[in-house]
């Protein structure tokens, strides 16, 4: 049935999505911790180059992406894959590329902000307050899923059409 | 039978169309990429949580994304204020020229990025197919909570603007829930609030300003939503039975870049319509206020003995417990008119721009303020073309005024509780 999933297919949504949920709860426990338990706090708990101090919609959409590549494994586990493991994969990879086109945008839009602004912002954007976005997990989670992307998608393309 | 016969009608036809499938096929249909996609846009479980995924995406995209192009205007028009105080010889004319036309059309025009680009990715979303789903997921909750799930349309749309969404109404075919729908569809944050967030919540909140508006747009939502079943469950007049929620879902498409520019072109040219009306009159008069007595304010430079002062202390005492002073006061008195000239206001009131403006306006407030401030925007009275969009709608005078003092009630009591919640929290 084209509609089902190989091993290495599930293997692979499911590394990725534990990455996804391990960086999405680190995010998750920035933002709690610089919005609720110490407003304005200039450390977070987890200082990692990229994971981001205080995104708390951001840290609960990875969470999402995590879990929806999670399902295929959770599926077999539970023995009721049936033809469900591929349109959680499809979710997730679309969310997941979203995302990181999203990410990448913003971090383009930030340099072509300091561009403009120049100056002191420009100096300390090349100094390296750009790392914090081009490192962001979600960019390079997202270029690490793009063969489970294309993989998923021609598969579902063919499923049906 | 007591069953609506429109639901029984559709559900004897799709018996009919299965058992004729059955026959004429055998085992099992090959799900299509179409089916894949509904089947996890429609999930149960999964449906809602991937719908509010997609909505912060898009304000990501309209917030974040836009920034250097409203930059770059506020750069133009920085320059040209700039050289009207410094060529102009006359002084009054150089004051209108400067803060009137440059400062405030400048103020305002530095939204139209944010703006068409999230119509942008609307148009992304309804050309592709998903908005049909998200319609379809929201239904449940929608009814659940006292709406209908034709109301998902209208309160789309007043997204954009609550003019055409209450017109939009008119597709829902009982009465009582046309009007619940009128009456809660201004809570829906229309695109002439986003420039308040964004100039406040930019100024106030910094880092966390996306997580801010994105905050406003739910908090509209949910509010919409609570009064709907406050409503149905209080007054008399919705308490009736809703019919079903039927609706073809369209197939799935990739979208054209000539259609989506198009459709951004529709509704955002509509911000630059009422920029170059409805904004540039409004903003004439308020120059006029800011400015005079000429004399008293020292040729429109001491903004704090204006005509626009006087009104805006006269009304600052009840505002006091929510901790906005008479310029917040002022600007959202002004906004009644239309919801983009708060942050006009706001320039003629500190005499700054772009982000000058943004640093005028960080002094005025603590992020808890900002955020009240912001709520009070999303909810208080809607503007007077939605009023009048309300009046011709409901044709009547007595659920317009209801519509002004349920919203204004709501506005004061939810922004009192943010600014008690956040100073039991220990925010300043």
């Amino acid at each position: 049935m084209p509609s089902k999933v190989g091993l290495w297919m599930r293997v692979y949504s499911a590394f990725l999505g534990g990455l996804y949920v391990s960086f999405g709860v680190m995010e998750l426990m920035n933002a709690v911790y610089t919005m609720l338990l110490n407003p304005g706090a200039e450390s977070p708990p987890i200082t990692l180059v990229g994971v981001p101090r205080g995104d708390l919609f951001g840290a609960l959409v990875s969470i999402l992406i995590g879990v929806l590549l999670e399902m295929p494994t959770v599926l077999v586990v539970t023995r009721t894959d049936g033809r469900n493991s591929l349109p959680y994969m499809l979710g997730g990879t679309l969310l997941s590329a979203v995302f990181g086109g999203l990410y990448t945008l913003i971090l383009a839009s930030h340099t072509l902000s300091a561009l403009i602004a120049g100056g002191e912002e420009l100096r300390e954007w090349l100094a390296g307050g750009w790392l914090t976005y081009a490192l962001r997990p979600e960019i390079w989670l997202f270029v690490s899923a793009v063969p489970l992307t294309v993989k998923v998608w021609l598969r579902a393309r063919r499923a049906g059409g | 039978m007591g069953e609506n016969p429109e639901v029984y009608l559709i559900e004897k036809r799709y018996e009919l169309i299965h058992s004729i499938v059955s026959q004429v096929m055998r085992g099992e249909r090959p799900l299509t990429l179409s089916d894949m996609l509904d089947k996890i846009f429609l999930h149960k479980v999964f449906g809602i949580p991937i719908f509010l995924a997609l909505w912060w995406a898009l304000f990501r995209f309209t917030f974040d994304v836009s920034a250097p192009l409203s930059d770059l205007i506020d750069l133009a028009f920085s320059k040209l204020g700039e050289i009207a105080m410094t060529h102009v010889p006359n002084e009054r004319l150089a004051s209108f020229l400067a803060q009137g036309i440059c400062a405030g059309f400048g103020s305002v025009l530095v939204f139209v990025p944010p703006i068409f680009f999230m119509f942008l990715g609307l148009a992304v979303l309804e050309d592709t197919g998903y908005l049909a789903r998200a319609a379809f997921v929201v239904d449940r909750v929608l009814y659940k909570l006292g709406l209908h799930g034709k109301s998902f349309i209208p309160m789309l749309i007043g997204f954009g603007c609550n003019v055409p969404a209450v017109m939009a109404t008119r597709t829902i075919d009982t009465e009582q829930d046309r009007v619940l729908t009128i009456l809660v569809n201004p809570l829906m944050s229309c695109s002439a609030r986003l420039p308040v967030y964004v100039l406040v919540g930019g100024a106030v909140l910094g880092a966390y300003a996306a997580a801010g508006i994105y905050g406003m747009y739910l908090l509209g939502i949910g509010l919409a939503v609570c009064m709907a079943l406050l409503f149905r469950k209080a007054i008399p007049f919705f308490k009736a039975e809703r019919p079903a929620f039927i609706m073809e879902l369209p197939l799935y498409a990739v979208p054209t870049w000539r259609g989506l520019f198009m459709h951004m072109w529709e509704r955002g040219s509509d911000f630059l319509r009422k920029a170059g009306t409805i904004i540039f009159a409004v903003m004439i008069v308020l120059w006029f206020l800011s400015t005079h007595p000429w004399a008293a304010t020292h040729g429109g430079v001491d903004v704090a003995s204006s005509y626009m002062a006087v009104i805006g202390r006269t009304l600052e005492p009840l505002f006091r417990p929510l901790g906005f002073d008479w310029r917040c006061v002022t600007a959202l008195f002004f906004g009644f008119l239309a919801k983009e000239v708060v942050v006009e206001t706001f320039g003629l009131l500190t005499g700054a721009g772009g982000a000058d403006l943004r640093e005028a306006v960080s002094s005025l407030f603590t992020p808890v303020k900002a955020l009240a401030f912001m709520a009070f925007t999303l909810i208080y009275v809607p503007c007077v073309a939605t009023l009048a969009a309300i009046y011709r709608e409901t044709g009547s005078l007595k659920w317009t005024l209801f519509a002004v003092v349920y919203e204004l009630l709501l506005a004061y009591a939810v922004s009192l509780v943010i600014v008690v919640v956040g100073h039991v929290l220990g925010f300043p």
